[in-house]
């Protein structure tokens, strides 16, 4: 799978300059002609978000969060309740819900981490999602509510737009920093990487909880934005499979691939929604099947030159020595 | 500097590994040989921790090493290659070198300073003009000389290496044999490397080990092991065997 920072030198100027430029455009935004969109541009960025979270355990170190929205739920839960029950700021309840998915992300990760792989890692935290929701379920039926008098769209949309800007700042340093090289290895081969000096259960648990950090803050600031959530409505497995499509679709384990999938599907969804419904679940599954048996590398991959594949002969000269052992 | 005292494992009722007594010294090549299925790999996997032992022990340097963790044996100066060789697939040859300098013995350097250094040791192998390509783009010999490269980056004192030589042409042989010899001589390094092409393993080795069925059946300097009774048996088989050779010389 491709990294994609490493797109040329020339262009080295041009993506900060594209960057502050998109960012200053959404910060100017609520006070902008275009302000009517302020509703869409909140979940566009929340999407964002978890899809740039998500690809941090599921595109540089290929493990397959299947309840990745359980961080979600938590931060969402945990913020909501601190300001009904414990009268904290909602201005401080993003903190809350990004330490309680951290503290989740360790829970989950000290047993599951250390043993399971690929697929069984997969439908463990599957597992997990369930049982955390059916707990919270119990433990409040009827869910979180905020008094009114927080409900405050624009700073909502203000620390959305700041865990975006802040989990593709992490995303970005975790590709130019040694972390992404104990990741990736991890991803291509997880016992040669042990072999070769890398802590792999250590740095699989620095990426479970870096990923964890932005779902639950977003969490939080959704519930704040909506002022009131049940369980049932935030531990929404549906979800978790939007992220992942979202991070399939744009190009999963590369820096801008979250971001242009969320952007892509999140219109697509956005579009439909008053004509056509549930289409767009639908299209999550299509565009799944469809990444995986045509486009690994997904939409970023299309505009990438293709790299050459390894000579037959040294494949051929391989599989005999396969066939031999 | 490694040794291993009655290091045995067993895999349900076969004994992979029988009471394998072994010693290898600093700067010095130590061949392990023996058919297919003798348990070659597997004491590989125990000496780096992949796999436990059933019972015996293993030590480096004195210290015992059985039931560390694979990434601390490796920080302990212990490297290994793999037979079916498994350099990082979609990183370039440099950036798999970086792996081992960050992660190795010296690690704590970062990706600038690792960047800095990495190419040397493709340089060292012969491979500075690969530096770029990522591995699924090598061949598979150059596949495995950046394995090497890795495994030297990393610092160690000694390098498992599970068959280098084959698979490579008489050209290639002669470079590969020469290069190990540099890693012992110029570098220090001791190597323990599995091998099937015996005009290397005669060529170069020290000292041979030979495993049949799990179990050390001959060890010596590499005339001992030719002329060897037992190590001939395993190789050519008892009967047939001495028939073809008998056949051969008459």
């Amino acid at each position: 799978m491709p990294d994609g920072f490493k797109s040329g030198e020339k262009l080295k100027l041009i993506y900060p300059a594209i960057f502050a430029a998109v960012v200053l455009a959404l910060a100017l935004t609520p006070y902008m002609p275009w302000k009517e969109s302020l509703s869409f541009l909140f979940y566009l960025l929340m999407w964002t978000t978890m899809a740039m979270g998500l690809n941090i355990v599921m595109g540089f170190t290929g493990y397959v969060n299947f309840g990745y929205v359980v961080f979600f739920g938590t931060g969402a839960m945990a913020g909501g309740l601190a300001i009904e029950k414990l009268s904290v700021s909602p201005y401080l309840a993003p903190f809350v819900g990004a330490f309680a998915a951290l503290a989740l992300a360790v829970l989950i990760g000290v047993p599951t981490l250390r043993g399971l792989r690929g697929a069984y890692f997969a439908i463990a935290t599957l597992g997990v999602l369930e049982v955390v929701k059916i707990f919270l379920m119990d433990l409040l039926p009827f869910g979180v509510t905020i008094p009114p008098t927080f409900y405050d769209p624009i700073h909502c949309y203000y620390y959305m737009l700041g865990v975006a800007v802040c989990t593709f700042a992490a995303c970005y340093l975790v590709l130019h920093s040694r972390l992404r090289f104990a990741f990736v290895a991890i991803r291509e081969d997880e016992d040669a990487a042990q072999a070769r000096g890398i802590n792999t259960f250590f740095y699989k648990m620095i990426a479970n909880m870096l990923s964890a950090i932005p779902a639950g803050c977003v969490g939080a600031i959704e519930i704040w934005h909506s002022t009131y959530a049940t369980p049932q409505d935030v531990f929404v497995a549906e979800k978790t499979i939007a992220v992942i499509a979202m991070v399939l679709l744009g190009g999963i384990g590369t820096l801008m691939g979250p971001i242009v999938g969320a952007v892509c599907l999140y219109g697509l969804e956005n579009a439909l929604w008053v004509t056509l419904p549930f289409v767009h679940l639908i299209a999550y599954g299509i565009i799944i099947i469809g990444i995986v048996l045509f486009a690994r590398e997904g939409l970023l991959g299309l505009f990438r030159p293709r790299t050459k594949p390894a000579d037959p002969g040294a494949l051929a000269l391989q599989s005999a020595q396969d066939a031999d052992t | 500097m490694l040794r291993g005292q009655q290091v045995c494992k067993r895999f349900g009722g076969i004994m992979a590994s029988n009471n394998i007594d072994f010693q290898i010294g600093r700067k010095e090549i130590v061949a392990l040989i023996g058919p297919n299925g003798a348990g070659k790999t597997t004491l590989f996997n125990l000496v780096s921790g992949m796999f436990p032992v059933t019972s015996g022990k293993i030590l480096f340097n004195d210290q015992e090493i059985t039931g560390l963790k694979p990434h601390n044996i490796q920080r302990m100066g212990i490297s290994r290659t793999f037979q079916l060789v498994r350099p990082f697939m979609e990183m370039t040859a440099l950036e798999n070198v970086m792996v081992g300098l960050m992660f190795g013995r010296a690690r704590g350097i970062g990706v600038a300073e690792a960047r800095l250094k990495a190419p040397k040791f493709l340089e060292m192998v012969g491979m500075s003009d690969r530096m770029d390509k990522k591995a699924k783009e090598l061949t598979f010999a150059e596949r495995k000389t950046v394995e090497l490269a890795l495994a030297i980056a990393t610092e160690p004192s000694l390098i498992l290496l599970d068959e280098f030589i084959a698979g490579m042409n008489p050209t290639e042989a002669l470079w590969a044999t020469n290069l190990m010899k540099m890693i012992r001589d110029d570098l220090g390094i001791s190597l323990f490397w599995v091998e099937h092409v015996m005009t290397a393993v005669m060529d170069i080795s020290d000292r041979i080990v030979v495993l049949n069925y799990g179990q050390k059946i001959a060890e010596g300097t590499p005339s001992e092991i030719a002329h060897n009774q037992s190590v001939i048996d395993a190789y050519l088989g008892t009967e047939s065997g001495r028939e073809v050779v008998d056949a051969a010389q008459s």
